[in-house]
């Protein structure tokens, strides 16, 4: 009896939806979503002066005033691993004895599964962010990591310096 | 199963005059592909952006209904068959700057309308109608899942009577 019910239901099925169907087609298109890798740094432009000795016998001290930089990322998920966004100094004329280290200050977005809080600027990619699932990190000012960057003097042998005025590229990559 | 068989085939049959073959009904997107990348973030091209809840995408629908009396009235609906990933969907609006313009309510939805697995009425008019455009917007798509190629099926169908628009 069941059975004998769906030819009728199906000859029904026009007057239930209301309206007799003229026609049908079928479209098909196809969505791309392309990968996004955008990242933007903001620097202060603020010099780092060394403090002077004011003391015979003293040494130089580090810059007391921090370098404040903000990064803000668009990053699509990874295919497979993880997205990274690293640094490096490049075509610097820092003395080698001068270390250039960031210290993450902090995180306005939790899409971000392994950061960096500390780590060397060298010549050499340093990674300080890691994502496996991408995201965006917001752009208003303060969204994004916060990194202070500093100059450590603490392991300089300081009589090696000569005095003047030295720069640094920073190479900012993600992929 | 022949029982099934036949049984549909006769349901088949009861279905048939209801559903009328004469009129020629065609909808052709504008691109096969859709390409959907940093231009589309909000704002921009720029670092931190994410996508809008909802966004106009570059191709469109463009439908022509031929073979049909001038007096006719009639209901286009759409359905989509294919699921996109996470919350990610498509709703589609008239053109309101090609004939007949969009007129919400009377012959278009209020808003565009997102498409789901069931025929939602998307346009409604009398006679033939050539190419007119029907605008596609992506709905709920975030950095995080709006990943990957997806094939976007969509079944139009054109109805006897005006739409009934919510």
């Amino acid at each position: 009896m069941k059975g004998n019910l769906l030819p009728f239901l199906l000859a029904l099925a026009p007057f239930v939806q209301g309206q007799t169907v003229l026609s049908e087609t079928i479209t098909n298109t196809q969505l791309i979503f392309e990968p996004i890798l955008l990242i933007a740094v903001s620097i202060d432009q603020t010099e780092l002066p060394t403090i002077s000795p004011t003391l015979a016998g003293n040494p130089i001290g580090a810059p007391s005033h921090p370098l404040n930089i903000q990064l803000q990322f668009t990053i699509s998920p990874p295919e497979e691993g993880a997205r990274t966004i690293e640094v490096q100094q490049q075509g610097a004329n820092l003395p080698l004895e001068v270390v250039l280290a960031l210290q993450q200050i902090s995180v306005s977005n939790a899409v971000v599964n392994t950061t960096t809080p500390n780590l060397s600027v060298v010549s050499t990619p340093n990674a300080l962010l890691q994502t496996t699932s991408g995201g965006a990190s917001g752009t208003a000012p303060g969204d994004g990591l916060s990194y202070q960057a500093f100059i450590d003097l603490s392991s300089a042998p300081y009589h090696l310096w000569s005095s003047g005025t030295f720069f640094t590229n920073l190479l900012w990559r993600v992929y | 199963m022949a029982r099934i068989l036949t049984q549909a085939f006769i349901g088949f049959l009861f279905a048939l005059p209801f559903t009328v073959r004469g009129q020629f009904f065609d909808v052709q997107s504008t691109a096969p592909n859709t390409v959907i990348g940093a231009s589309f973030l909000s704002p921009p091209n720029k670092a931190g952006a994410n996508f809008p809840i909802e966004f106009l995408l570059p191709n469109r629908y463009e439908i022509t209904i031929d073979q049909i009396a001038q007096t006719e009235d009639w209901c286009m609906c759409a359905a989509q068959t294919t699921a996109l990933p996470g919350t990610i969907s498509i709703a589609l609006w008239p053109d309101v700057s090609t004939y007949p313009p969009r007129n919400p309510g009377v012959n278009a939805p209020v808003q565009p309308v997102t498409l789901n697995s069931s025929f939602q009425p998307v346009f409604s008019y009398s006679g033939p109608l050539f190419q007119k455009s029907i605008q596609v917007y992506l709905q709920g798509a975030t950095v995080q899942t709006a990943i990957g190629q997806h094939e976007l099926s969509i079944v139009w169908q054109l109805r006897k009577g005006p739409c009934n628009f919510p």
